[in-house]
């Protein structure tokens, strides 16, 4: 392996120009001289001397380097608009592997972004010497910003991470510490819920609107994908991406249910990085970030935010089930029509859509016994033991759910709270009349 | 690669090429060593079967001096909006040093360029950073012609 001392550009110094936000080029050569050029959507840096190119609609320049394995790659570095040019010499195809799925998944992420499924097959990933690296013309090219990553903040955050008393402050410490140190202040968290199969969205900030309470089944656009792969998935150029995939289009499109709560979204999404959360081999949940600056988010981005997140993970994941206690008067107001559907657990209040799911079910039973007891205080071991929940055995996912449920409440009425009291108690707030109605 | 006769551009793709797209011109040394570099401005003469380009003289050593030994060459030309792509491929036969009054033209087709990447989201001084004033016009001619649309349909000849 030559070193990237070797190389009048060494590849650690351009890291911008490997971020795919303007697509390189490659030229290779047939037998005959023939040259061919096509445009190539990310060249990926392994190494101070290797790149890997992903095998989609390569046709020729496959067969151009398996008789000539030289290439030669335009590369662009997007702030400056400085170029390189990269010789390349083909070594082999990876087809499988984890450098392969980490490709796979980024390029499926983003075809399912626009609720794609198998755009793009991604034959190999080809594996090229890199030869020679030099400014084309031979002029003096800033190299492009780089984010500064402060260690000490890193490590700041993880002690404050580690110190959390609750779930609600893990929560909100990993989104400060995403919006501070990657200095973007659009992220939003979602937790993997009880079936295993779809993630729920728990905490957003920077956003119009929260989007709290929003799901995505596992492998359902970008973040779906990014979760059932456990990659984390960088977008860099959401807009080209998003041509690139439409011009491929085979139409595969997934529908989405009118009635649910939208992802929190940016009007123009330009770059999107979407991290699993992992600890013990499992998915936890996502963090999501989100910018309408194209290369927003770059390598080192990705790995701060993975540390975060598999740390996220643990401290849910650990994070001790309390059991305890406490009370309070309703007012006197116009009644709200709480309605309660039994096969998806929905409730609406008013005829206006609030929750479903495990959330919904949590708030018909709290308001059942308010209604049947005058009860307003609860304690998370209650409703856990509840058999008329049915709830599973995760601990961490009550919490979740009351966090999601109080959210949407202070998002959609003024006259029902819910209000942690003490570690594992929570009180009830209802300051109009209820009228329960269920239907199924 | 074979081909019997020359390929005729139409009217409809010539109003592609010359709609300011991306472009990537390549070439290759004796030896079979490719090389790359910007292409601006394409413009097809009323022959059809002939296709002039423009490169950045600051970038034009070694695709001149490739093209002394070996005069074949590739021009890729793809929307950046739609991703539609062609190629076009043939023998260069004409090289012109002097193109002061070629500026209009490539400057519209730059133009034209700059704008469909704004469109996309990219920094428009950046791809103001990518050209220079002086230019040299290729003009080659078209041997082969493939659709270069990303998919499965790649690669197919037009």
């Amino acid at each position: 392996m030559t070193t990237d001392a070797l190389l009048e550009v060494p590849l650690s110094s351009i890291p911008l120009a490997f971020e795919g936000v303007v697509p390189a080029a490659i030229a290779t050569v047939d037998a005959e001289g023939m040259p061919n050029v096509t445009f190539l959507s990310v060249v990926h840096r392994i190494d101070d001397a290797h790149v890997a190119l992903s095998r989609q609609f390569f046709n020729k320049t496959d067969s151009n380097t398996v008789v000539n394995p030289r290439a030669q790659v335009n590369l662009i570095e997007p702030a400056s608009g400085g170029t390189y040019l990269l010789d390349l010499v083909y070594e082999r195809t990876e087809r499988n592997g984890p450098f392969f799925e980490r490709m796979r998944t980024r390029l499926d992420a983003v075809a399912a972004a626009e609720g794609m499924t198998n755009i793009f097959v991604l034959s190999g990933v080809d594996i090229c010497r890199v030869e020679a690296c030099r400014p084309n013309p031979p002029l003096e090219i800033d190299a492009g910003r780089k984010h500064n990553v402060q260690l000490e903040r890193v490590m700041a955050y993880s002690t404050k991470l580690a110190d959390a008393g609750d779930m609600e402050e893990v929560l909100d410490t990993a989104m400060a510490a995403c919006a501070e140190l990657l200095g973007n202040p659009h992220v939003f968290i979602m937790l993997l819920d009880e079936s295993g199969e779809s993630l729920y969205t728990v905490a957003s900030t920077g956003y119009a609107d929260s989007g709290m309470g929003s799901e995505v089944r596992l492998g359902v656009g970008l973040v779906g994908l990014a979760a059932e792969r456990r990659q984390s998935v960088r977008v860099t150029n959401m807009g080209r991406e998003l041509s690139y995939s439409r011009a491929t289009r085979v139409d595969d499109r997934i529908g989405v249910d009118e009635d649910d709560i939208p992802l929190p979204s940016l009007p123009a999404i330009q770059s999107q990085l979407a991290t699993p959360m992992l600890a013990a081999h499992s998915l936890v949940g996502m963090i999501c970030l989100q910018s309408e600056q194209s290369g927003r988010f770059q390598s080192d981005d990705e790995c701060i935010v993975a540390i975060l997140a598999n740390q996220v993970a643990m401290a849910l994941t650990s994070m001790p089930v309390e059991v305890a206690d406490v009370e309070e008067p309703a007012g006197e107001a116009p009644p709200v029509q709480v309605k309660y559907y039994l096969e998806d657990d929905s409730v609406f209040l008013d005829n206006e859509y609030l929750i479903k799911g495990v959330a919904g079910a949590i708030l018909w039973r709290l308001l059942q016994v308010y209604q049947a007891e005058g009860r307003r205080d609860f304690s998370n071991k209650e409703v856990r033991l509840d058999p008329s929940l049915q709830l599973p055995d995760i601990k961490d996912n009550l919490e979740a759910r009351l966090i999601l449920l109080r959210r949407r409440l202070e998002e959609r009425c003024d006259y029902l709270r819910i209000e942690k009291t003490a570690r594992g108690r929570f009180h009830l707030q209802v300051t109009r009349p209820l009228v329960l109605s269920q239907v199924g | 690669m074979t081909q019997t006769t020359p390929f005729r551009i139409d009217e409809s793709l010539r109003e592609f090429i010359e709609l300011g797209l991306a472009v990537q011109i390549a070439t290759a040394s004796n030896n079979g060593s490719p090389h790359v570099t910007y292409g601006w401005s394409p413009r097809v003469p009323t022959d059809g079967r002939t296709v002039e380009v423009f490169i950045d003289k600051v970038r034009s050593a070694t695709p001149l001096a490739d093209l002394k030994t070996n005069k074949k060459i590739a021009m890729t030309v793809a929307d950046p909006i739609s991703y539609r792509s062609i190629q076009l491929k043939g023998t260069v036969v004409g090289i012109e040093l002097d193109c002061a009054d070629d500026q209009a033209w490539v400057r519209n087709g730059r133009e034209g360029f700059l704008v469909r990447t704004s469109l996309i989201g990219d920094d428009p001084v950046a791809i103001r950073n990518l050209w220079y004033d002086d230019v040299v016009r290729l003009t080659f001619s078209v041997e082969f012609a493939f659709d270069q649309t990303p998919g499965p349909e790649a690669g197919r000849p037009l």
